[in-house]
């Protein structure tokens, strides 16, 4: 198991008139190289559990356990170690660092890499990116500026990637693409993969489909990532 | 490395606000050389004059230590008493006054300096004409001729007495007054000072300290001062007049500096926040982003010195040119503080958006 949440509580602005329980006792567990989605309406909470899982948001009660470490309770220095290292992100709106280059945005994120260039380039030319390493995000489309960000969460060879929407600002094609890289890197990475989104075509890539509302997990159901899996793409 | 990158691309890629933040630095830089220039120029200059009269002692009255601060008055039969020190090998007196008279109908002030018969008292160099004036002639300064418009073979009225520009000298120039050079005999008949001089000025036959031992034991009413010291008191009108201004300037301008990086830097800081936010959550740690706003802030910075200092000489070239009395003088010295301060201007400046870069909530990026 690499990640655990045990009765994980968050309450924004408590004991006041504008107190708002965002995450409420979720009990949660992940195994390596496993795939969770986590579908729930806007505002049901899942942007904040995955906050709090990628160790950039306190829980106000309850435990994330992250590969051994109790998030909760990490100090902010370690944090962001164990954040360098070992988690991965790929947000909805790709945040890419406008004035840097496809390479560049990937490269700057190899912090534990001995020659972070070289990884990243090698990164984005198995993501079919090879023309656009010296291309900034304004002259990409959707599809590769995701795909970007796809490398740049990979390239520290972290234990779990956490995905915010990661289709929900591709078309048809790029949506597919995307999911289709997510589910490579899972199989042949045995990479821990959490993707929060309300694209129903994600199902066809996780193991489990979780179901929050109002910050509670109200039902759990099997994906289809083992039929999808069968259609390999080569990645590194 | 990754914060240099992502400091120089974010710097680059706005051009026209690297050239606004840099014209800024630029334009402190400038204003901060050519307070040192001039200072140093002034200093350099204040000497020059005094420093080619060719006497070892300044015999003054007491209490009278420059030409500025104090007035010195003695009587001319001293001269003879002076004269018979076996330690003295020639004496001259000196006499000289700042006058102000009308020309061209407005006022014009010129430090009238006698050359006396020992032709101890020289200008410092001739650029143009006479180095000696005869009766009824003038040697003017280059910085007041260019300032009146005043050439060899013209003529000045000073107090009703005509003299005729015989020779245009340099290094007399202290901009509140330049040093102009006449006959002795007629700065006499002009300040009607006959049983007067100012000063007496000394030519040793033996060591100079032991000559303005010997000379104040035997005149201990008198103020015996050596060259070197005379100069550093008329230098130091500089020092007590300007210094605490031109600190106030600097000053200021080192804050104009800080200002205007300070400013660019912090509107960087607030339009990138959202670029910080994936930074930090990527892993950037606070002193890493920190160090983007310094760097962005260092190379600013360093192109806006370097821009100033290759105006400040060209303005000041164009100063010198139009003003004639525009005194810069800049060497490595001056250099090395201008790029010390402009190293304190980035740091500074790099301070201002350090809070909002701290205070950027790393799950901000979470929100689309």
């Amino acid at each position: 198991m690499i990640l655990k949440t045990k009765n994980l509580f968050k309450i924004f602005n408590p004991k006041s008139a504008a107190e708002v329980t965002a995450v409420n006792g979720i009990n949660f567990e992940l195994q390596q190289g496993e795939i969770a989605m986590i579908m729930g309406p806007s505002g049901s909470g899942k942007t904040t559990f995955i906050t709090m899982i990628g160790g950039l948001l306190k829980p106000t009660s309850g435990s994330v356990i992250f590969d051994g470490h109790h998030l909760e309770s990490t100090s902010q220095k370690n944090l962001t170690v164990i954040r360098r290292h070992e988690i991965g992100f790929i947000f909805q709106s790709f945040n890419l660092l406008q004035n840097l280059t496809a390479l560049q945005n990937v490269s700057i994120a190899g912090f534990g890499v001995s020659n972070p260039e070289i990884k990243a380039s090698e990164l984005l030319k198995n993501l079919g990116l090879k023309d656009r390493l010296n291309t900034k995000p304004a002259n990409l489309s959707g599809g590769e500026k995701q795909r970007v960000a796809i490398a740049r969460s990979l390239i520290n060879n972290p234990k779990l990637i956490l995905a915010d929407e990661p289709t929900a600002n591709l078309d048809k094609t790029h949506g597919h693409e995307v999911m289709q890289l997510l589910c490579s890197i899972g199989c042949e990475q045995n990479k821990s993969i959490i993707i929060v989104s309300h694209d129903e075509r994600i199902k066809e890539v996780a193991h489990r489909v979780l179901y929050i509302e109002d910050g509670r997990l109200i039902k759990e159901e099997k994906g289809n990532h083992n039929k999808v899996c069968s259609m390999k793409t080569h990645f590194l | 490395m990754s914060s240099f990158l992502i400091a120089r691309q974010n710097l680059f890629s706005e051009k026209g606000r690297l050239l606004i933040t840099a014209g800024g630095v630029a334009f402190s830089v400038i204003f901060i050389l050519l307070l040192l220039g001039l200072y140093q120029g002034w200093s350099t200059q204040i000497t020059k004059f005094l420093g080619a009269i060719d006497s070892d002692l300044w015999v003054g009255q007491k209490g009278s230590r420059d030409l500025s601060h104090s007035l010195s008055l003695l009587p001319i039969d001293l001269l003879e008493k002076v004269q018979n020190q076996p330690s003295v090998k020639a004496v001259s007196p000196f006499i000289g006054r700042q006058l102000t008279f009308e020309l061209k109908g407005q006022e014009a002030h010129l430090y009238l300096v006698g050359v006396d018969p020992g032709n101890l008292v020289r200008p410092y160099k001739i650029k143009e004409g006479k180095a000696r004036p005869s009766k009824n002639e003038i040697i003017i300064d280059n910085a007041f001729a260019q300032k009146e418009r005043l050439k060899v073979n013209d003529t000045l009225i000073i107090q009703s007495k005509t003299l005729k520009i015989v020779g245009i000298s340099e290094g007399g120039n202290l901009l509140v007054y330049t040093f102009a050079l006449i006959d002795q005999a007629d700065l006499i008949d002009l300040l009607q000072f006959q049983q007067f001089t100012n000063y007496f000025l000394v030519k040793t036959n033996i060591n100079v300290n032991e000559a303005q031992n010997l000379l104040q034991k035997e005149f201990p009413e008198l103020s015996i001062v050596k060259k070197e010291q005379f100069l550093k008191n008329n230098a130091a009108l500089l020092s007590e007049t300007f210094l605490p201004i031109i600190g106030v300037l600097l000053l200021v301008a080192v804050l104009i500096g800080i200002a205007v990086i300070g400013l660019t830097i912090f509107t960087a800081a607030i339009e990138k926040s959202r670029e910080y936010g994936v930074l930090k959550a990527l892993g950037f740690t606070d002193r890493q982003l920190f160090a983007i706003s310094l760097i962005q802030s260092i190379i600013a910075g360093f192109l806006g010195l370097l821009l100033g200092n290759i105006l400040a000489p060209l303005l000041a070239f164009l100063a010198q040119t139009i003003t004639g009395g525009f005194l810069y003088e800049v060497g490595p010295r001056e250099i090395i503080l201008v790029a010390v301060l402009t190293l304190v201007m980035s740091i500074a400046a790099s301070l201002l958006p350090l809070r909002r870069i701290l205070s950027i909530d790393p799950a901000q990026v979470f929100k689309a």
